[in-house]
């Protein structure tokens, strides 16, 4: 039994992260009507900002999280602004290879400046509480409860606020909410913002049970593919739904049957779920 | 149009002129041997890759500096040409073409067995002796002529760190082994060893280190089998990551760290109070031999950093070519200078891993340290004679 508890614990931890990664390319879908493969090196580039204001500047966990939530929200405008906005009226093909060359841009820049080498981010919140034969970090404990945190705010933000209700417009249709008066370009740069903001918080989060190296943002951005086709392209409740669902898949399929194929079960559960809904769980249909 | 011409002209003396100016460096330096060298110089291997190359520079430095070699009355200088083949084995067997076309290399150096399966196909035929880094026996199995390989077998590197894992009364193992091709490898070679001493194997986890977020479900099944002790192998600061993570879940027991696992990288990652109790592949400037505590100080001074184990043997494996043609008294014939190289070992100071014989094989035998890791500490090295290993399972063993 505690066997089962703890390992729906570490589910629920690995959906934690995945679900802010994915709720941030969910976003950005909603934007771009292609996924942003860049997201995963973002995610990336927000772990190595967190890691060098921790280490050099010395600042704590949440100064540094916060920090590296800002600045790559301000990267993430920037890179809207200088590689999707230009090409927002192109056949969306155009920011689908856009995407795929700014991974090769982050990915090989970290891998120039800081070296391949996996980096140790300072441990932090290290108090390990054993209940019931169930293990868990204080560092674990705060990742779920600022994802859960993360998820309230945003969905404060999209319901009640006017800002929140531009981006909920234009991803539903570009052309109307210009025909009402929404700056389209502005909601574009706004949600990018939020999107890479999150990418960098789930980073942060990560990175003290973590390494942090050039590479690590391939699997968690292929995860997030995952989750968004599962729970629905777009799709906000789909996003967090399905990162708790991956999560979970991954301990439990790991831990009792082989983690050998964790990979294998997480597809196969994306598989069922698309044969029975084409549109994901939370797809418009 | 004269304009053209006279551009044309000056373009042509130009060139003639330098062709004249490396013609006319040439005879003073000697004869220059082209030795070529293909491994992965970017990307996330890029590192290892770079170990290997900094081994291999530092002895040609030497040897240039030193004068170069005379082989026939003749003098001799080396140069190195690198290619990045980026891990793939494909890559690697461009270049080693593009090193015959165009440079005609008698020495190719790869580091990784991919790379050095593609060209032992071709190698005998176009002509040139390779030395194969690798610890995958694999390589040898094709009894290729014109092939060294410096790292002994995985198998001998794993079976001594278990014989003493076995001597600490450790019986129930499990295995948390990486997903990749040396890592199964390693798995595998565990699984039979140890059940052939008569332990017991009660969890088995592999595990993408280069993909996994969290290693906690992987040690919630493992641990949840009490093991004795944990056999790991792949890239050494996950690895760490592996053993703090499972620290933290309360595991109490040993580590066993398969021959990837480099114990001076892990320390950065995680101390060695949680290391404490391991048993690792003691790291190469660690052991005890005066020759490499050299090596390492001028390693320091010229490339800045530690040598690893790529660079020594790398170092090592060029001066036994250079001595091998000085002893066959010709820099053309392949088969003479493989036939010396038996007779220069060891290649006196430059011989700082020991390399002492070699194998019908082209196996290298050398010496070989294992560490633990007490009470927080590194212990001293200890000794692990490969002769008994090679005697009973042979250069070439693999599990099936």
């Amino acid at each position: 039994m505690s066997l089962f508890i703890q390992q729906v614990l570490n589910g629920v931890m690995l959906g934690s992260v995945y679900s802010l990664v994915a709720l941030g390319l969910t976003l950005e879908y909603g934007i771009l009507h292609i996924p942003n493969f860049a997201h995963g090196a973002l995610y990336m580039v927000g772990a190595y900002l967190a890691f060098l204001l921790a280490t050099y500047l010395g600042f704590n966990f949440w100064l540094a999280m916060i920090l590296s939530m800002i600045a790559l929200g301000l990267i993430g405008v920037l890179v809207e602004r200088l590689v999707f906005r230009p090409l927002m009226l192109e056949s969306p093909l155009s920011s689908f290879i856009a995407a795929i060359g700014l991974i090769f841009i982050f990915v090989d820049g970290a891998l120039n400046i800081f070296g391949p080498d996996f980096k140790r981010f300072p441990p932090t919140h290290i108090q390990v509480f054993h209940v019931l034969g169930i293990t868990i970090t204080f560092q674990r404990i705060i990742i779920v409860v600022v994802t859960i945190a993360l998820i309230v705010l945003l969905h404060l933000f999209i319901k009640k606020t006017t800002m929140g209700a531009t981006i909920e417009a234009t991803a539903q249709d570009r052309e109307g909410a210009q025909l009402v008066g929404i700056n389209v370009k502005r909601v574009r740069m706004i949600v990018f913002a939020l999107g890479t903001a999150l990418a960098a918080a789930a980073a942060a989060l990560i990175s003290p049970i973590h390494l942090v190296h050039p590479g690590m943002g391939g699997p968690v951005i292929l995860k997030a593919f995952v989750i968004i086709i599962l729970g629905g392209m777009g799709s906000i409740p789909g996003a967090i739904i399905g990162g708790f669902i991956m999560g979970l898949v991954e301990s439990l399929s790991g831990g009792y049957i082989s983690t050998a194929y964790n990979e294998v079960f997480a597809f196969a559960v994306l598989v069922t779920v698309l044969a029975v809904r084409p549109t994901g769980l939370f797809g418009a249909k | 149009m004269k304009k053209g011409i006279g551009l044309y002209l000056v373009v042509a003396l130009a060139s003639f002129l330098t062709l004249f100016a490396s013609g006319d460096v040439g005879p003073a330096m000697g004869e220059v041997i082209n030795v070529g060298y293909t491994g992965p110089l970017s990307g996330g291997a890029a590192k290892y890759g770079q170990n290997n190359l900094d081994g291999l520079k530092m002895a040609v430095d030497e040897i240039n500096e030193a004068g170069g070699i005379s082989v026939a009355g003749k003098a001799h200088t080396f140069k190195v040409i690198a290619l990045d083949d980026r891990y793939r084995p494909a890559d690697a067997v461009t270049n080693a073409r593009r090193f015959v076309e165009l440079h005609k290399p008698p020495f190719i150096f790869c580091p990784h067995s991919g790379g050095i399966l593609g060209m032992l196909k071709f190698n005998e035929p176009e002509g040139f002796i390779l030395h194969g880094y690798t610890d995958n026996p694999a390589i040898l199995q094709q009894g290729n002529k014109w092939l060294v390989k410096a790292p002994m077998s995985m198998g001998f590197y794993n079976f001594g760190i278990m014989e003493i894992g076995w001597k600490k009364g450790w019986r129930k193992g499990a295995l948390l082994c990486g997903s990749h091709e040396a890592g199964k490898m390693g798995e595998k070679i565990f699984e039979l060893l140890w059940k052939e001493m008569g332990g017991e194997i009660v969890a088995n986890a592999p595990a993408d280190y280069s993909k996994v977020t969290d290693f906690y479900p992987y040690l919630t099944k493992v641990l949840a089998t009490k093991p004795d002790a944990i056999f790991l192998y792949g890239p050494s600061e996950p690895s760490a990551m592996v053993i703090s993570t499972a620290r933290e879940l309360g595991f109490k027991g040993g580590f066993m760290l398969g021959s990837q696992c480099k114990l001076d990288e892990m320390e950065k990652v995680a101390p060695l109070t949680l290391l404490t109790p391991s048993i690792g592949v003691c790291p190469v400037g660690m052991m005890p031999l005066p020759m490499m505590q050299e090596y390492s100080k001028r390693h320091g001074q010229k490339v800045g950093t530690i040598p690893t184990s790529e660079s020594a043997f790398n170092y090592e494996v060029m001066y036994i070519f250079a001595e091998a043609m000085k002893k066959a008294g010709t820099v053309k014939d392949l088969d003479k200078i493989m036939a010396a190289i038996p007779s220069v070992l060891p290649v006196g100071k430059h011989a700082i891993r020991g390399i002492h014989s070699m194998t019908k094989e082209g196996q290298f035998l050398s010496g070989y340290f294992a560490m633990e890791i007490v009470s927080g500490k590194f212990a001293p090295p200890i000794n692990v004679d490969p002769g008994p290993w090679y005697k009973k399972y042979g250069a070439t063993w693999i599990p099936k």
